[in-house]
């Protein structure tokens, strides 16, 4: 990869591995922080990564930096409990919620994941990778993802209980 | 062993009729000491249904009807399977399977629709805000250091195209001049001396010898102010007129060019930078072209707007500035790579 690639790198996927991080942080400088270090990253590594695989690298650096990143805020081991539904929020049966309150509260329904299923989710609805591909960003084998990403959506909809929430 | 943890189990196997007849008599036993244990034995039988009873109970005919049509196969809509077919991992066969199951359950279908709803999309206004800091440039320093040495090049080398060349012209020319005046002056002191020798062996002579030489000198006079007026017109883009070069046959134009060679410098320059640029379509003029415009050039009768180039010289500096800049660049980058 030579350097126009680069800088086309930087045009083409900087917004998205910024989003992808900023969602899993919720800190914008932490997560400028990560993007810059995955780009500085792929810049050492610029000889052996070529332009093709360079999303893909981007991808996997950033989320390394990202575990990195809450191992050392020792953040990463809090998650929420599956079988738990006390936090989830039941709406009255007549109260009409908007647009704006959908996307809230999917925000915070993602916020209740533990990092690995948030992760995974967001890969797989932000970039729509496969489930290979997202393996070979999180270091999970295609079975596990698939695990996850289950478990992920099951627990969303848990979350979001009240069909009249959405509907 | 009997004890007030498994009395219970004792009792239902008792009246199901599963103990031996040891068991039973350990039972009665355990019950004789344990008075308040027998009355619950005793309820516990009052409590069971008559074997007659039993023997005429028939189960329902809807229920038999069922339980005869049972499928080979069940197929049980789990949440796993749910999400499978939301995220489109299931076989046809299974999608069939799983549409069937969400159109007789109204329940499932409703579960469906949330986790349809539950899709993240990114948010495109979310911007990385330090886009510029990611992007690799050159460094300023080093490029400008190599940028001036181009420049500085190319500076010298215009220099000489512009302004060096019509003014040695013009220095060869005024040392012509003054030679000639010089070799005039001499010719003129010899006519004189010549004149003066001769003035006692031919005085006849002598009034045509000074006529003559009055009016050389007077022409050479007349030259000599031309020299000075050349001296100072050496405006570098503003050539000298021809018929003033064309008096002395030192200075001709013909001449002068077997002895300079600032348009091969110009000629190559200009083939370097169309090289460079890599824009063969352009006209860069043969090499006697640009010989021929630059005795034009020393003639007055070229001019730097009518070259044998499709560019002027003017296009030919800015072009070259331009291509010294991103041949710096392009040299910087590499040499920036191979450390």
């Amino acid at each position: 990869m030579d350097r126009q690639e680069y800088n086309r790198c930087v045009e083409l996927y900087s917004d998205a591995v910024y989003r992808f991080i900023l969602k899993n942080t919720a800190d914008s400088e932490d997560s400028a922080d990560i993007v810059q270090e995955a780009f500085v990253r792929m810049w050492e590594k610029s000889e052996t990564v070529s332009f093709e695989k360079a999303k893909s690298y981007l991808f996997t650096s950033a989320y390394h930096i990202m575990i990195d990143y809450f191992r050392k805020k020792k953040r990463y081991s809090t998650g929420f409990d599956m079988e738990d539904d006390s936090h989830c929020w039941h709406p009255a049966a007549n109260e009409k919620t908007s647009s704006f309150d959908i996307k809230a509260i999917l925000n915070e329904a993602l916020d209740k994941l533990p990092p690995m299923q948030k992760s995974v989710i967001l890969l797989r609805d932000y970039e729509g990778y496969s489930y290979e591909e997202i393996g070979e960003i999180t270091g999970l084998n295609e079975s596990q993802v698939k695990v996850y990403i289950y478990r992920g959506r099951i627990a969303l909809k848990n979350f979001i209980k009240s069909p009249d929430l959405i509907l | 062993m009997i004890s007030h943890k498994n009395y219970m189990e004792r009792i239902v196997d008792y009246y199901d009729g599963k103990l031996s007849q040891s068991e039973s008599d350990a039972l009665m036993a355990f019950l004789e000491i344990n008075p308040e244990l027998y009355e619950e034995f005793m309820m516990f039988g009052e409590a069971l249904p008559e074997t007659a009873a039993e023997d005429t109970l028939k189960a329902p005919a809807s229920l038999i009807e069922q339980l005869k049509n049972i499928p080979d196969e069940v197929f049980v809509l789990s949440d796993e399977m749910l999400v499978a077919y939301a995220e489109k991992d299931l076989d046809a066969y299974t999608i069939k399977k799983v549409e069937e199951a969400i159109a007789q359950n109204p329940q499932r279908k409703r579960d469906l629709e949330i986790l349809s709803a539950a899709r993240y999309e990114a948010d495109e206004a979310i911007a990385f805000p330090y886009k510029n800091k990611l992007l690799r440039r050159e460094p300023i320093v080093f490029s400008l250091r190599r940028m001036m040495y181009y420049t500085s090049a190319a500076a010298a080398i215009f220099i000489l195209a512009f302004f060096l060349w019509p003014a040695v012209n013009h220095e060869s020319g005024i040392q012509s001049d003054s030679h000639n005046i010089a070799e005039m002056n001499l010719q003129i002191t010899n006519s004189e001396n010549t004149a003066e020798n001769n003035s006692e062996k031919n005085s006849g002579n002598n009034n045509n010898s000074h006529i003559q030489n009055s009016d050389i000198a007077t022409q050479l006079a007349d030259n000599s102010t031309n020299a000075s007026k050349n001296h100072e017109y050496i405006a570098p883009l503003s050539p000298r007129p021809a018929k003033q070069l064309k008096e002395t046959a030192q200075i001709a134009p013909g001449n002068i060019e077997e002895n300079r060679n600032e348009y091969i410098d110009i000629y190559n320059y200009i083939e370097m930078k169309n090289a460079a640029l890599a824009e063969s379509n352009v006209k860069t003029g043969t090499l006697n072209a640009w010989k021929e415009w630059g005795k034009g050039f020393l003639n007055g009768e070229s001019s730097l707007t009518d070259t044998p180039a499709d560019i002027t010289l003017r296009d030919v500096a800015t072009f070259s500035y331009n291509n010294i800049a991103q041949f710096a660049s392009e040299s910087l980058s590499l040499s920036q790579r191979d450390r």
